[in-house]
């Protein structure tokens, strides 16, 4: 079956998921994973660009999914905020490039510019706003105004198409042969998984997992912590707001259902699936969501429960996800390996803290 | 000459009807270690988080080295040179050891916002050195929510120090140790506050710790001061004496 190859690549994302260890890293753990990455990144490339042309449209957007993923995890793993508003933004990409190709006979490039910054802007007023509010209502503020969005975006039919959305020639047509869309979104994706994982590994990045892991002890040390977060909020829905334009580049539309609060979920099963405390888990989840979704559709229409019920065991059984299963199941292999000794405090990315304070 | 880093005048807080703090004045002398002691229930806990700003005062001022903190936010008060360890354990549990310290000196020197140095690994690598001094040199891989408790204590003192605070403010440093983590504890405090001249004032259950380490000590009951001296002074104090000897006799009276 052609889809196989595809799934290769899903393969092989699990293996280089496993979530950076706890202590720094021997130099052969770390070398071991940078050829993980090195392997995996070659993998997708090749096959993005001998695929046919279907499936090569098929990875590319999964491949733009990993971005959104991985932009929502900023603040979802490493900042412990759930936010059910991501896709938003993703939408303010989507439609600033459908919306100025068709308003503003804005040039493509100059719309992909703009895209991520649009949603970085469309961030700042919606984060001072949400972040006033803790775990649960957050959510809940970030659910309705993803709400708002999606009635904004199909009722004010003579902006934005209203329910049909907006079609057309908006991309060039050097982008429209399927494998240059491919490396156009992977290198595009390739750049700014790239940048998060500076964010993640700066000073910015600390204050952030300790905001997640203890917010009082953190402004004790006289840190803003709301203006940290607010930062966090920002940088992700960037990064949302460019996902959303390479939405474009595969579907060369953009209409409401994007901004829909289901969308704005999928990211966020995605990065539970893959291991929310692992950098690169919600790229694992991004491409087992997306192919598994693809194949379950052709057996039962009822896809999403057999999603939901595997959500849940993840939640309840697993909370680092498959990055998580990964790196527990390498730390057990190797203590059989090197019995009693000098065991490295390894697998602690494991469940039990997962709830937070002791 | 007197030289007062911390200054408490005329502070109250009422809970609804309750006056849980009551017009307290308080002045701590720089590079002292100074003891709010009291029963349960006198407004420690309180007036220490009228202190650090967790909590709004109702009436009075608190002034911070020559500044007016009262009201202010908590991490404005951490930046003014107050900090505070909190009672029960509060650490960043799934941060590594030496991650946790580099956090307080990535605040200090305002890096918190950095995404684009490696600040990090320096800052990493010079929380060693505090780790060495508060004994957890050597541990700074591990993950910090796996230490025992008395460690747990010492990384968040460690942490505290990493922001080279003037203040250090310690809400029962010792509860819930043992006698040998208590000691260790305590002659951390001092040592700290001796060799960089930090001024702490904390509150303490166990008596032994407070007359054993404190310059001054303030007694608080029922949100008042009752009085404030030396531990001699404080110990000798008929209504002290009263407060802590009418509960152990009304104690020994119920176990009879």
């Amino acid at each position: 079956m052609s889809r196989t190859p595809s799934s290769a690549a899903a393969a092989a994302v699990v293996a280089l998921g496993a979530p950076a260890p706890a202590a720094p890293g021997s130099l052969a753990s770390r070398l071991g994973r940078a050829i993980a990455l090195v392997a995996f990144i070659v993998l997708v490339v090749v096959l993005g660009l001998t695929l046919a042309p279907a499936n090569a449209l098929e990875l590319q957007y999964a491949v733009s999914l990993t971005l959104f993923a991985v932009a929502t995890n900023l603040i979802l793993g490493f900042g412990g905020l759930v936010s059910f508003g991501q896709g938003i933004f993703y939408g303010v990409g989507a439609y600033t490039v459908a919306l100025g190709w068709m308003h503003q006979s804005l040039d493509f490039t100059e719309a992909m510019v703009l895209a991520p910054l649009f949603g970085a802007v469309a961030a700042v007023p919606l984060g001072m706003l949400a972040l006033r509010t803790r775990r649960l209502y957050f959510s809940l503020l970030t659910l309705t105004m993803s709400q708002l969005a999606f009635v904004i975006a199909e009722n004010q039919t003579n902006l934005t198409g209203g329910t049909n959305g907006v079609f057309g020639a908006m991309v060039p047509t050097w982008l429209l042969d399927p494998h240059t869309s491919f490396l156009f979104t992977a290198a595009i994706v390739a750049v700014s998984i790239a940048v998060l994982w500076k964010v993640v590994h700066s000073p910015f990045g600390l204050v952030l997992r300790a905001i997640r892991d203890n917010r009082e002890r953190v402004e004790a040390l006289g840190v803003n912590v709301y203006a940290h977060e607010l930062a966090a909020f920002v940088i992700s829905a960037f990064f949302c707001a460019l996902a959303g334009s390479l939405f474009v580049v595969y579907s060369q539309s953009s209409y409401p259902e994007i901004l829909n609060w289901t969308a704005s979920g999928v990211p966020v099963f995605m990065a539970v699936i893959g291991g929310m405390y692992s950098f690169f888990g919600p790229v694992v989840g991004a491409f087992v969501y997306e192919f598994a979704s693809h194949y379950l559709i052709e057996y039962t229409q009822d896809w999403q429960l057999v999603i939901g019920v595997v959500l849940l065991a993840i939640v309840l059984l697993r909370p680092d996800g498959l990055a998580g299963s990964l790196g527990s199941l390498r730390a057990r292999l190797r203590r059989r390996r090197q019995p009693a000794a000098a065991r490295p405090a390894e697998d602690l990315a494991t469940p039990d803290d997962a709830g937070g304070r002791p | 000459m007197s030289d007062t880093v911390l200054s408490v005048q005329g502070l109250v807080r009422d809970f609804g009807g309750f006056r849980a703090v009551n017009h307290v004045d308080l002045a701590v002398e720089r590079g002292t270690i100074h003891a709010v002691i009291g029963p349960n229930g006198a407004g420690k806990s309180t007036l220490f988080k009228l202190i650090t700003g967790s909590l709004r005062p109702t009436e009075g001022r608190i002034v911070l080295d020559g500044h007016a903190v009262g009201g202010r936010r908590p991490h404005v008060i951490a930046t003014r040179g107050l900090v505070q360890v909190f009672q029960l354990s509060s650490i960043c549990a799934r941060l590594t050891v030496a991650e946790s310290v580099a956090l307080g000196i990535i605040a200090h020197r305002h890096r918190t916002l950095d995404v684009v140095t490696g600040y990090q690994r320096r800052a990493r690598a010079q929380a060693e050195a505090v780790l060495e001094q508060v004994g957890l040199g050597g541990q700074g891989s591990t993950i910090a929510g796996t230490l025992s408790h008395g460690d747990q204590r010492a990384l968040e003192i460690a942490m505290a120090l990493a922001i080279s605070p003037r203040v250090l403010l310690l809400d029962e440093p010792t509860a819930g140790m043992s006698p040998a983590e208590t000691t260790v504890i305590a002659e951390l405090i001092v040592s700290e506050a001796r060799t960089r001249g930090i001024t702490v004032l904390l509150s303490e259950h166990d008596m032994d710790v407070v007359f054993g380490i404190s310059d001054r000590v303030t007694v608080l009951h029922q949100g008042q001061v009752i009085t404030e001296g030396t531990p001699a002074e404080v110990r000798a104090h008929p209504e002290v004496m009263a407060i802590y000897l009418g509960h152990a006799a009304e104690r020994s009276e119920g176990v009879a």
